[in-house]
Order: C-alpha cells, then sequence, then structure tokens
C-alpha cells in the first residue's frame, strides 16, 4: 500500500511538471492582436496571419533603432518631424520610450524619403524569387500560383521577424481551373475542377494545403482560347464556397465579358485588367457598388503587346546595378504566342483609369516572372504605367503599399503603424515628384535589418575543355552529379528515357548509351541524356569566356535530334538541331558554335540536355567525348 | 487448500516482490555515484554545452528543442545500456544472478526491476532536459508534445535493454564497460544525437540507419516535426524489429547461461 502511494506521487509529480512546462502562445489572442478594422474584410478575420504563430525566436530578437531626419509616409500620410522607431524588428510607436529611447542607436536619414515595403499583389513565386524581389524594394509577394510545399517552406521562414534577407509570400497555392484549362501548361500536375459540385470541396482542399485566399481561373464560353474553363456555374460555386469558408476569391480574366461574369458573382478581385475592349458604365457601377478590387498587371500586358521589358529603368537609377545578367535576360524575353497590338495597352491603362476615377480599389501587381517581367523590379515599371494611365502618385503609393491589407490577410506589411514589421525603403528622392523616384532606392530595410542588395551570384566556375569522355563511368569534369535520363515523363507525358554507361566508344573506350521512346501524349515531347550545371540549375556557368564552341561525338538511330540549352531565367530551353545520318555505326562529330547561336545566352548555361525529336517512336544514340574549343586568341 | 505457490502468485504479494526489488535496484544505482553522476549529469551537460551555449541560434533558433529531443535519447539510453551491460554483467560474475535464480522470486522481476530503477533515472534526465530546455533553450511545446516525448523517450529504453541485457550475458564483467562504451557513445555520435545528423555528409546520414538509436531520435524529433521526413511507421518498424532481434539474442544468451 506504502508502495502504491509512494508512486503515484512519484508520477502526479512528474505529471504536474510537465502541465507547467512553457506551450507556444495561444493563437486565437495575437490574433485578435493583428485583426485590421476593415470595412469589407469581416469574413477575413478568421484568416490566420502568419504572424500569429509567434516563434520562440521573436523573443530573442532585440533589433532596434531610431531613425530621424527623414520624411516617412506610413502608407496614408506623410510624417515629416517625428522619428520612426523600431523595437524588436516593428516599427513601434506605442509607449513613452523617453528615456530608453536614449540608449538606442540612432540613425540619421536627413533629406531622404521613407516609404513601406512595397507589396507585389500579383507574382508567382519559386526558387530564389523571395530573395531577388526585396532586393529592388518589394519586401511582401502575393503569390498567384505556386506549389504549396514551396510556400509553406518560405512561411515557416516568416513567422519571426528575423534577419531573413528575402520577402515575406501569401500564396493562393494551386489555382482553380479545368482539365486543359489555363495554368495545366506548365507541366506541374495539378488538380481540376469540372463541376459547381465539386467547389467546396476543392476550396477545402486548397485551405488544407496552406492557400491564403483562393485564386480561380476563368474564360467565358464565347472567347476563343486554345485552353478550356470551368462554366460560369462552377466559377459561381467557387466564389460562394471560398466565401463560405471565410476566404477571398480573386478570378483571372482576360476579357470584357469574363470579368463581367466574375464581378457578378462576387468576386473579391479581378488579377488582371481587360483589354479587349473599355469598361461600360454598368460594370464600374457594378464593381463599385461590389467592392471588387483589380490588379491591372500593366506590365505583362506591356509585355505581351511587344514593348520591351527593360525601357522603365532610368539611366541613373541604381536599379541597373542591382540587375544580374539573369533578370535582364528575363526582362528582355517576350511572349511569341501573341501578335503585337499597341492597342490593347492603351486600353488597358483606359479601363485602368476609369476605374480610378470610380473610385475601384487598384492594386500594383505584375505577374513576374512571365516573359519580360521579373521579380522586385518590375514592380517599378507596374507603378510607372499605372502614372501613365493617369493615376496620382499618392494613389500609387498607397496602391503598392498599404491598399492590399485593406483586402489580403497581410498583418500590417505595407504599413508603418505601431506592431507593424519595420520593412521599408529609403528613397534618395522624393517619390511624390515623381513615381520614378522610387527607383532611387538607397536601402532596403525588412524586419528592421537592412538587405545586401548587392548580388553575389556572379559564378566564377572554371568549366574544364574536356567535359566528359566517359571513359569509366556516366560522369564528368564539372559537376559531381552525373549524367541522368530525361523525358516529359515528368510532366505526365509519356515518353520515356535511358541512360547507362557502354564499355564501347567512339575513339577511346566508353560512352553513354541513350534509348528511349517518344510518346505523343505531351504537346512538346522530348527524351534523352541531361547534364546540369550545379544541384539546383542556379548557378550560370559563362561558356562564352573561354570557348567559342562545343563539340560532341554521337551516333544511332538516324534522324533529327536537338541540343537543349537551359540558361538562368528562362523556363524555356534554347533548342538546337542536329541530325544523325544514315552510317554504319561511326560516330559523327557534332559542332555548335557559339556566334552562330547569338538569340541564347551562352554566359548563362546551367545545363544542356541531348534529345530526340518527335518523329522518333524508339530510338538509341550514343553520346561521347563532349567538349569545348577554345577561343583564339587575338594580338 | 492453498498451497505456498498459490499464496506466491497471489497479486498482492507479487506487487510486493516487484515493489521492493525494484526499490532495492534503484536505492542500490543510486548508492553507486560512478553510476549515478555520470548518467545523470553527462546528457545533461552535453545539452548545455552544445544546444545552450554553442548553437542556440542555428537552425532558425530551433537548435535548442531539436537537441533536448536527440540528448533525451542520449540520456536514456545511458542507464538502459549501462545497467544492463555492465550490471547484469558484473552480477553474472559475482554469482549473484545465480543466486536470484535459485531464490523462490521470479527472475522476471529481476529484470522487471532493472528496467523500472533505468526508467526512473530516465524520468530524472528527462526531466531535467525538459527544464533546462524550457528555462534556458526558450522551448516551448504543447502539453500533449511534453508528454509524448517523455513516453516514447521511455519506451525507447526497452530496445536498448535487451540491447544491455545481451551484452550483459556475454562479456566478462572486466570486459563489460569497455564494451558499453565503444557501442554507445559511438552510436550516439552516429545517429545524431549530439549534433543534428543533416549536418552529416550523406553517407554518414545512410550509415544512421544501422543504429536503433537513430530511429528512436527520429521519432523523438517526429513530435516536434523536426525529424528528417521519411515516415515515422518506417522507424518504428525498424525499431520494434530491432527490439524483437536484441530480445531473442538476450533471451538465447540467458539461457545458455542458465545451463552454464
Amino acid at each position: 500500500m506504502k508502495g502504491l502511494i509512494a508512486m503515484a506521487a512519484f508520477i502526479l509529480i512528474i505529471v504536474g511538471l510537465l502541465l507547467a512546462l512553457p506551450t507556444p502562445p495561444d493563437v486565437s489572442s495575437t490574433d485578435a492582436l493583428n485583426k485590421q478594422v476593415i470595412s469589407k474584410q469581416n469574413r477575413l478575420s478568421n484568416n490566420k496571419s502568419d504572424d500569429s504563430q509567434l516563434s520562440l525566436n521573436e523573443k530573442k530578437i532585440n533589433h532596434q533603432l531610431i531613425i530621424k531626419g527623414a520624411s516617412w509616409f506610413d502608407g496614408d500620410t506623410w510624417h515629416h518631424d517625428s522619428p520612426l522607431i523600431v523595437i524588436d524588428g516593428r516599427v513601434n510607436f506605442s509607449s513613452d520610450f523617453s528615456e530608453e529611447l536614449s540608449d538606442l542607436p540612432v540613425i540619421d536619414f536627413s533629406g531622404k524619403y521613407i516609404i513601406p515595403g512595397l507589396i507585389d499583389a500579383h507574382t508567382h513565386t519559386w526558387g530564389s524569387a523571395l530573395q531577388q524581389a526585396v532586393r529592388f524594394g518589394v519586401t511582401t509577394e502575393l503569390d498567384m500560383f505556386t506549389q504549396p510545399t514551396f510556400v509553406t517552406q518560405a512561411k515557416q521562414q516568416q513567422s519571426d521577424v528575423a534577419d531573413r534577407q528575402q520577402a515575406d509570400i501569401f500564396s493562393s497555392g494551386i489555382l482553380a481551373t479545368s482539365e486543359g484549362g489555363h495554368g495545366t501548361e506548365y507541366g506541374i500536375n495539378i488538380p481540376t475542377i469540372d463541376s459547381p459540385e465539386q467547389a467546396l470541396e476543392f476550396v477545402k482542399q486548397r485551405l488544407a494545403e496552406g492557400s491564403d485566399y483562393i485564386k480561380i481561373v476563368y474564360i467565358q464560353a464565347n472567347k476563343k482560347t486554345p485552353f478550356t474553363s470551368i462554366s460560369r456555374d462552377t466559377l459561381n460555386a467557387l466564389v460562394k464556397a471560398a466565401h463560405q469558408m471565410n476566404v477571398m476569391a480573386v478570378v483571372h480574366t482576360s476579357d470584357y465579358e469574363s470579368a463581367y461574369h466574375a464581378v457578378s458573382a462576387g468576386a473579391d478581385g479581378l488579377v488582371h485588367v481587360f483589354h479587349d475592349q473599355l469598361i461600360s458604365n454598368d460594370l464600374l457601377l457594378l464593381m463599385k457598388q461590389k467592392n471588387t478590387f483589380v490588379i491591372p498587371t500593366l506590365s505583362v500586358i506591356s509585355s505581351m503587346f511587344g514593348k520591351a521589358g527593360t525601357n522603365f529603368i532610368l539611366s541613373n537609377s541604381p536599379l541597373q546595378d542591382r540587375l544580374t545578367p539573369a533578370i535582364i535576360n528575363q526582362l528582355e524575353q517576350s511572349f511569341d504566342a501573341h501578335t503585337p497590338s499597341k492597342n490593347a495597352l492603351n486600353i488597358a491603362q483606359k479601363n485602368v483609369q476609369l476605374m480610378h476615377q470610380a473610385g475601384i480599389d487598384i492594386l500594383v501587381g505584375t505577374d513576374a516572372p512571365n516573359p519580360g517581367t521579373a521579380h522586385g523590379v518590375s514592380i517599378h515599371n507596374e507603378m510607372q504605367l499605372l502614372q501613365q494611365a493617369g493615376m496620382p502618385v499618392l494613389s500609387i503609393l498607397k496602391a503598392a503599399t498599404s491598399l492590399p491589407g485593406k483586402y489580403f490577410p497581410v498583418a500590417k506589411r505595407g504599413q508603418l503603424i505601431d506592431g507593424a514589421r519595420a520593412d521599408f525603403l529609403v528613397l534618395s528622392k522624393n517619390p511624390m515628384q515623381s513615381i520614378n523616384n522610387t527607383q532611387f532606392i538607397e536601402h532596403v530595410y525588412k524586419n528592421g535589418y537592412p538587405i545586401n542588395v548587392n548580388h553575389t551570384e556572379a559564378s566564377n566556375i572554371k568549366l574544364p575543355a574536356k567535359l566528359a569522355d566517359f571513359k569509366h563511368d556516366l560522369s564528368n569534369q564539372l559537376t559531381s552529379n552525373p549524367f541522368f535520363s530525361t523525358s516529359d515523363d515528368r510532366f505526365q507525358g509519356n515518353s520515356a528515357a535511358n541512360i547507362k554507361w557502354q564499355n564501347i566508344g567512339c575513339d577511346t573506350m566508353g560512352s553513354a548509351l541513350i534509348t528511349g521512346s517518344i510518346g505523343q501524349s505531351f504537346p512538346y515531347p522530348w527524351a534523352g541524356a541531361m547534364l546540369t550545371f550545379s544541384e539546383n540549375m542556379e548557378i550560370p556557368v559563362d561558356l562564352n569566356a573561354d570557348y567559342k564552341q562545343l563539340e560532341f561525338n554521337v551516333s544511332g538511330t538516324p534522324g533529327q535530334y536537338r541540343l537543349l540549352v537551359f540558361t538562368q531565367g528562362l523556363q524555356r530551353p534554347a533548342e538546337i538541331n542536329y541530325t544523325i545520318s544514315p552510317t554504319d555505326n561511326t560516330c559523327q562529330q557534332i559542332s555548335v558554335v557559339f556566334e552562330q547561336h547569338s538569340s541564347i545566352n551562352w554566359e548563362l548555361v546551367t545545363g544542356l540536355a541531348w534529345v530526340a525529336n518527335k518523329e522518333h517512336k524508339a530510338f538509341e544514340f550514343m553520346l561521347d567525348d563532349i567538349h569545348f574549343k577554345a577561343k583564339t586568341k587575338k594580338h | 487448500m492453498k498451497t505456498d505457490s498459490a499464496l506466491y502468485t497471489s497479486k498482492t504479494h507479487l506487487f510486493g516482490i516487484y515493489y521492493y526489488e525494484t526499490r532495492a535496484e534503484f536505492l542500490k544505482a543510486m548508492r553507486m555515484p560512478a553510476f549515478a553522476i555520470p548518467s545523470l549529469l553527462f546528457p545533461l551537460m552535453f545539452y548545455i554545452f552544445f544546444g545552450l551555449i554553442f548553437n542556440q541560434s542555428a537552425m532558425n533558433g530551433q537548435m535548442p528543442s531539436y537537441l533536448m529531443a536527440t540528448y533525451g535519447v542520449f540520456g536514456v539510453i545511458g542507464p538502459a545500456l549501462f545497467s544492463f551491460g555492465v550490471g547484469v554483467s558484473i552480477e553474472k560474475d559475482q554469482g549473484w544472478l545465480a543466486m536470484k535464480q535459485c531464490s523462490p522470486m521470479p527472475i522476471s522481476a529481476y529484470f522487471i526491476a532493472r528496467i523500472l530503477s533505468a526508467m526512473v533515472f530516465g524520468v530524472l534526465i528527462i526531466l531535467g532536459l525538459f527544464l533546462l530546455g524550457a528555462i534556458f533553450g526558450d522551448v516551448a511545446m504543447h502539453t500533449w508534445q511534453w508528454l509524448l516525448t517523455m513516453t516514447v523517450l521511455l519506451a525507447g529504453m526497452l530496445p536498448f535493454c535487451a540491447l544491455g541485457l545481451w551484452f550483459g550475458l556475454l562479456a566478462k564483467s572486466q570486459a563489460a564497460p569497455a564494451i558499453v562504451n565503444l557501442i554507445y557513445l559511438p552510436m550516439a555520435f552516429l545517429s545524431g544525437l549530439w549534433l543534428p545528423i543533416q549536418l552529416f555528409p550523406e553517407i554518414m546520414q545512410n550509415t544512421a540507419w544501422m543504429f536503433p538509436a537513430f530511429h528512436l531520435a527520429q521519432l523523438t524529433l517526429a513530435i516536434q516535426g523536426l525529424d528528417s521526413g521519411i515516415g515515422v511507421l518506417w522507424h518504428l518498424t525498424i525499431l520494434l524489429v530491432m527490439t524483437v532481434i536484441f530480445l531473442f539474442l538476450a533471451t538465447r544468451a540467458f539461457r545458455h547461461q542458465a545451463e552454464k
């Protein structure tokens, strides 16, 4: 009996102690703190803001400073005489610090202009986009379709106010589209929706994946397009389902009729402005009445209709120094499928003007990284285009900072108000004089920490003249990753490829033997062998630095083949055709002279692939002796 | 008619035997400072050095809670391995084990007592780590996570008891401490108990799969979502299979021992 009591007491003490150990802060209580007072947004209030998951780090961050001398914009009004105080990485005006303040480090930004970190309200974000964006002053991206896994990871990092050197993100996750609709062409296998009955389940799945809002792609039935679309009934059902689940529904439309349907359905916002016709008074009234906002994405429309994406950068803008070759590469791209029609941009801008005059909220979004746009830098293009459309500077500044918070659950981001993250830009020129002056960024601060704006991604990889001889295996002289097989089966195509080392070769022993078949189910089928120059293909190699041409030996099934050249910043590789002619299995040397393919950015190559063309059903070829020829030295 | 054996197996009586045996075992262990002090202090000391002083801000500030879990594993497998590996070996050579086998006490009481007293050490070590983590490492977890961490760690001692028992029955008492240390310390390091396994080269990460401590550590880390994401079921299954193998080996060694 005594033993039992002693044991019970021991266990009780342990359990008691365990119950007394610290637990994470209660989500609901801090959520209330971050709730914003917003007219329409009652239904957003139970949207968990990431700030509610206060991390442990938060307690330890002691990052504080006082900024004096600058004129600063809080997202709504300008302040000229008061300091900007940052405590624990956040703007702080709540208490009287007169005594404690004396110890804080003071930075004098006299004559400078401070605006809140910019919010790009339409991006597609992955890879190093968030690091790139912040160097150009975009401290928050509202993503409109990416992989939920990327967002989950990024959000973990933004849960505290540590020195992260990257922008924050909110995302719709996977967009709602029909089978074969816009959004399915990127080769990512995504769930689709085909009937109104599936709407609620679809929305619930997105929310389970961590989506902050729902993005819907809708094209009305009469419009000619290569894509299918969800029906109008499904559109209505999706918007209703999103609202039932207390999240926003935003809609991708590109023509007037579709936009009308979306607004009627009760969509919270349109993520592009339509450019096929001018807006009617009817729709203006409806949007006003329903409080629908618009993210025009004029940057991508301008690029679609033939305007170069680099023109906006002012000649003396500091942005010039921050452009990497990869970003320039991206800005110089254009859509190849569209017929140039200068008028479309004019219509789009006129619509923006009419909407703005009618009091409809316009947000600033770029649709980066579509061709002609790039993360971060393109927001300055977008703001210029909005100014051209007739929006006053103050409205644009608000649209790029505080206004997104009226609709999106961004927890005070874009504002310099008490408790907001200390995300801001220090400008050397007054943005109120011209919106172009947002390009004169001297510093970007994120979470109260200065961003290192100098890019360090220049590679100093020394490329060996002999890339691979396949003497013993599939290895190469540049990286530790061997050659591997690649085909469209990873994008749900039905081509197949296999690579193995074999002991016979062209001149010397050993080569790579690639066998495979080309299927018909993927629009741009391929199968063959690939080599990446770095783990995630993020480090470019300059082939042009020392070499003038690439040579390799092939033999095998006769016919057309392609060399794919992957370059940084572009999603689609450049293609160079070559032929294997019918001979008795003797090797043929193929030479690719860089000069003859001047459209390819040979300075930024991230990988190469040798693939068979469409005509092949089954193929087999051997690849050997891949090497570069040095430039002849000029005297 | 009640026989002696019926009396002796009556439940209260049996409980008494287990209780007194356990208490005696625990007192014995506590009175051997050479066992008690290193067992209790080493994990706490290492945790203070590596988790709280040096690396506090690493891994987005999650280092203290990560290492609290892995040093928990390190802490609990120590008493399990030493109590069985070294303790049993010495008592076997001294003839004390044979004496216990001859006594009317069921021999299971001897093992249960050892397991339970090792677990009491385990509880003390875990509580020590929890308090250090909570107070100095800002570790905060849901109550169910604290409870589950302790439960998993305590249950996780069983495979190591079995492993220790096997060594203890096989090894000579003079050699036992060296052998156990030779197993214990490298296994602890290679299983990622001292430093996060992600910091290791890939080949070492792969060889860690050999060690039961790695799987227990992954299970414990999974409670906080800090495991390497291979799947809890894998680790659980592998650990269970290892336990069965160790138990089989230990039983065989015990039979062999009893025949001598």
